[in-house]
């Protein structure tokens, strides 16, 4: 029986590859030559890799992947209650007098994107 | 061993009733899960039938690449063809992982082993009932398709996601036909309404009987999710008052939609009928699998060629 | 300058197209091997887009639109070769006539980029692109065949030593060519554009070590098709290119067809004359 070679491809250049399927053939420049009319014949993508399908190993073990013990602490949905936790810390803060009122930007945004456009340059 | 036996088919039982409890629950089934024989087999057939289905679909459609009578349209009936090949070969793929070679699973179709839809077995004679093919009966199977979406077994889901995009394509290019026949002249009309009346019975079988009354093990294990009947009524539905706009009629003097029920009442065509076509006795069914066993042989050496190892393998 | 002569020289290569694309097509649903029934499909399609180009340029210059171009005409109307009109054969002679008439069109195309015809030099760069996954295609197969089993070499052999046959006549010099050459039309002759095409199919035949099915004779293989006689071919360009029998598969562009395009033509063309003015 010819070998089965998995197809990945990209939408565009910028897009991961992702499997679109599998043609049958004996060696890699027939397995590419047919993947093209296989799958990227209504325009799909813009390039397109083939892997045997024996080179595919997977690790099959879905048991070993999930949490079991808590592991919480390694998601955002990890950290609950810091909504009070501020409030309570700002009511201190007011109450003892602690608070540092000095002139301060109205633009609240965290991220300062002005490294952004100066790397790029 | 009659210690043992009992402890591995109770073993047995409990997952397949833990797999029963997650198919109800609407759980997803992948080609690497454990599953109960009958669902492998159950979707291993089904899946088999409608890969078949789609190469042996080909064949009365490729008869009219040759004589289109435009070239748009030779250029769009042969993407339209390549398309269902295309979904022949996705479906095998899928079929594959379920444990039947893809050799194996084209030798025993070529060999009337396995089935392929009703509607493959009969002839063409008309461009009229290449509309028909483009309109209608992809329209049918369209409407299954979108049902099988909601399958549980995901592979197959996967695959359905780009049949149905490519079908509705398809049935698009159909409707295009079938407007250009009926905005035509009268004697193209008349091509498309006699087209009609030969194709509307097997349309119609299609969908498959209404009940049985015995198990549906498709349904059971969630690999259909709708019966015969919600299908054929759907299709109903979308494609016979588009025909009654034509002008065109359907050859059943019975179908007619009640009000009150929500229904169309519709004649039921001959099932022993269907059936015998289904079992590979219908009209063209022995002329195209012996050329499909004919062009098999004769293609013999070159199946050789590409299963043997070149120099270039790498 | 007359028009003439230059509907000749698009009919010739849209027939071409037309009648390869039209067999090509026939492989749709029955090829080999399910993933080669796609791709070569696609070139099916391909071939004969490229037909609707040219018939384009050709209605530009008849007021016939490409349908009526395409469709309409009396057998002895057509210019394709007599190559592309043979019936398809085994795999064999499938993939020799489609590598042997690739090579033949990518010369032909490269030559007309070059033409004083505006519209015929642009129309060259698209199709160009779409004749480079032919000619991969075409040169895979040609390998694998060539390198395969006994019998896919015999097969490919045979095809060739057939094809080669006929094939000079997609070179068969057009009967205004001197005209065309006169106004840079045709930027080189087609004896000469034979001459580059034999360049290159016997630098690829060779690296396949079956170079001698250039000098080679012709024979029946089962009865499948009958090849006519070789080992004429370089002396193509001597016949006057009038004789009645096609040898050297000459006589298409002057309209003189083999027996195998009468049913080519009724195929072809049946439906659309059946119903003259309807469209579709």
């Amino acid at each position: 029986m010819s070998e089965r070679w998995e197809v990945f491809g990209k939408r565009t250049l910028d897009d991961p590859w992702t499997s679109v399927g599998a043609v049958h053939a004996p060696d890699r420049e027939m397995a590419l030559l047919l993947a093209k009319e296989s799958f990227f014949r209504h325009g799909e993508g813009v390039d397109f890799a083939v892997v045997r399908l024996d080179d595919i190993h997977t690790f099959g073990r879905p048991d070993l992947l999930e949490f079991v013990t808590d592991k919480s602490y390694k998601l955002q949905t990890g950290y609950t209650g810091m909504g009070d936790k501020r409030r309570k810390a700002h009511e201190i803060a007011r109450e003892t007098g602690a608070v540092i009122d000095r002139p301060r930007p109205s633009d609240k945004r965290v991220l300062n994107t002005e490294h952004r456009s100066r790397s790029a340059s | 061993m009659t210690t043992t036996t009992p402890r591995v088919s109770d073993a047995y039982a409990e997952r397949t009733a833990a797999f029963r409890a997650h198919i109800d629950a609407g759980g997803m089934v992948e080609a690497t899960d454990w599953m109960p024989d009958e669902y492998r087999e159950s979707a291993l057939k089904f899946i088999e039938m409608h890969a078949n289905s789609e190469i042996m679909g080909a064949l009365p459609e490729r008869e009219w690449i040759a004589r289109a009578p435009s070239l748009r349209r030779k250029m769009s009936l042969t993407a339209k063809v390549q398309d269902e090949v295309g979904h022949g070969h996705m479906l095998y793929r899928v079929a594959e992982d379920l444990g039947k070679s893809r050799d194996a699973m084209i030798s025993d179709l070529i060999n009337g082993k396995t089935k392929f839809h009703n509607v493959f077995h009969y002839p063409t004679y008309t461009w009229g009932d290449v509309a028909v093919i483009g309109y209608l009966i992809d329209g049918a199977a369209l409407v299954t398709q979108k049902a099988l979406l909601e399958s549980s077994y995901a592979p197959y889901v996967r695959v359905l996601k780009r049949i149905c995009a490519e079908e509705s394509l398809h049935q698009r290019h159909g409707e295009d036909l079938v407007l250009e026949l009926c905005s035509g002249t009268a004697e193209q009309r008349q091509m498309f309404q006699d087209a009609v009346n030969r194709w509307w019975d097997p349309i119609m079988a299609f969908f498959g009987t209404p009940s049985t009354g015995r198990r549906d093990v498709l349904l059971e294990w969630r690999l259909k999710v709708k019966s015969n009947e919600e299908l054929r009524q759907q299709f109903l539905t979308m494609f016979v008052p588009k025909l009654w706009d034509l002008g065109i009629s359907v050859p059943d003097e019975a179908l007619a939609y009640d009000e009150a029920s929500g229904q169309w009442q519709w004649t039921e065509p001959d099932w022993d009928d269907f059936k015998r076509v289904v079992t590979g006795h219908g009209p063209m069914t022995e002329t195209r699998l012996a050329w499909r066993r004919w062009m098999h042989e004769a293609h013999s050496w070159v199946r050789e060629t590409l299963h043997s190892p070149t120099r270039a393998a790498a | 300058m007359s028009t003439g002569p230059r509907v000749s020289l698009v009919l010739a290569l849209a027939d071409d197209e037309l009648v390869i694309g039209h067999r090509h097509s026939h492989w749709t649903g029955v090829a080999p091997h399910v993933e080669e029934d796609l791709a070569f499909s696609s070139i099916a399609q391909d071939e004969i887009g490229h037909a609707v180009v040219w018939y384009g340029l050709a209605a530009e210059l008849t007021g016939k639109d490409p349908d009526t171009l395409g469709l309409g005409r009396q057998p002895d109307g057509y210019r394709n070769a007599i190559l592309v009109e043979r019936p398809n054969g085994d795999w064999g002679y499938t993939v020799a006539r489609h590598y042997l008439y690739d090579t033949a069109e990518d010369v032909r195309l490269r030559t007309l980029a070059d033409s004083a015809w505006a519209a015929a030099a642009g129309a060259t760069g698209a199709l160009l692109r779409e004749e480079r996954y032919h000619l991969m295609h075409a040169r895979l197969w040609l390998d694998r065949l060539a390198s395969g089993p006994i019998e896919a070499r015999r097969r490919l052999v045979d095809g060739l030593i057939a094809a080669l046959a006929e094939a000079p006549g997609l070179f068969e010099p057009l009967p205004d060519e001197d005209e065309l050459l006169a106004d840079g039309t045709l930027p080189v002759s087609h004896d000469e554009q034979r001459r580059q095409w034999l360049e290159i199919i016997a630098g690829d035949l060779s690296a396949l070590g079956i170079e001698h099915v250039l000098q080679g004779e012709a024979h029946h293989t089962d009865g499948e098709f009958v090849a006519t006689s070789s080992g004429e071919l370089l002396s193509a360009e001597e016949s006057d290119g009038r004789s009645a029998d096609a040898s050297g598969g000459l006589g298409g562009r002057h309209g003189r067809h083999s027996d195998d395009f009468a049913s080519v033509w009724e195929e072809m063309t049946g439906t659309y004359r059946a119903h003259p003015g309807a469209t579709w």
